[in-house]
């Protein structure tokens, strides 16, 4: 008889019904081209063929950056158990000049995605000195003008008070009024 | 060195500019007991190194990109 309180050591943990057995994904298996040679070779076959140099123009033709596009392909072989991701380091280059050269060939105008895409935007960190510099400005300027109401109330009541001396009226009855 | 986000291709392919070397053209010899010189140019070439290899297939596909874009 089981105990109820007892807890299921032997339970599947969170999550492992997405996963499988270990080696039975592509990648976990040992890589079909070993050397850099023979990913070059495969890579160059692949790419040469129409179907494949159609869709690579179309994408490029979106503005899909060539940088992208040749680590998403190198990681696409990794996946397929193709190469190894150190082979597939070694390859991208290659991948991004045959990518560009499939451009060219196409007359397409593609984003190399090399140039950097913040170049021309305005840094935040810029932005954010530019604001703290103005705001120490600005907190100088009105203690500035604070100190200096004060010192003028100071110098109010350092002033001698102004008399104002009235003339007095005459009060007798027979008095000439001004 | 920027890197836009997590792709390394622009950095692999800026650092594989430098080792980038010149083609070495291999003189044929023509006499039968002539010492081949293919192995003294691939010591040379230091092709052993898979990133010069790679360096290497690069240069002729610019190559063939220049002639496209001068052409054009």
């Amino acid at each position: 008889m089981t105990e109820l309180n007892q807890p299921l050591l032997d339970a599947p943990i969170a999550g492992q019904h997405m996963v499988s057995e270990l080696g039975g994904r592509p990648w976990q298996q040992a890589p079909q081209y070993t050397t850099v040679d023979e990913a070059i070779e495969y890579y160059l076959d692949r790419m040469s063929s129409e179907e494949f140099t159609d869709q690579l123009v179309d994408v490029l033709e979106m503005d899909v950056p060539v940088t992208t596009l040749a680590n998403t392909i190198q990681m696409a072989g990794v996946m397929d158990g193709k190469h190894s991701i150190d082979v597939g380091m070694l390859v991208m280059p290659l991948l991004m000049e045959m990518i560009m050269l499939v451009g060219d060939m196409a007359g397409v105008k593609y984003d190399s995605g090399m140039e950097n895409p913040n170049k021309k935007r305005t840094r935040d960190t810029l932005v954010n000195a530019a604001t703290t510099k103005l705001k120490r400005q600005l907190e100088k300027k009105e203690s500035m003008i604070f100190d200096d109401e004060e010192l003028g109330e100071d110098d109010v009541e350092e002033q001698e008070p102004v008399v104002i001396q009235q003339e007095e009226e005459p009060k007798g009855l027979m008095a000439r009024r001004v | 060195m920027p890197s836009f986000g997590n792709n390394p291709a622009l950095t692999l392919y800026r650092n594989l500019q430098v080792e980038k070397g010149e083609d070495t053209d291999v003189k044929a010899t023509r006499g039968l007991l002539a010492r081949g010189q293919a192995n003294k140019v691939r010591k040379e070439m230091d092709v052993q190194q898979p990133s010069v290899r790679v360096a290497k297939h690069m240069s002729i596909i610019r190559r063939k990109r220049d002639e496209i874009n001068d052409r054009a």
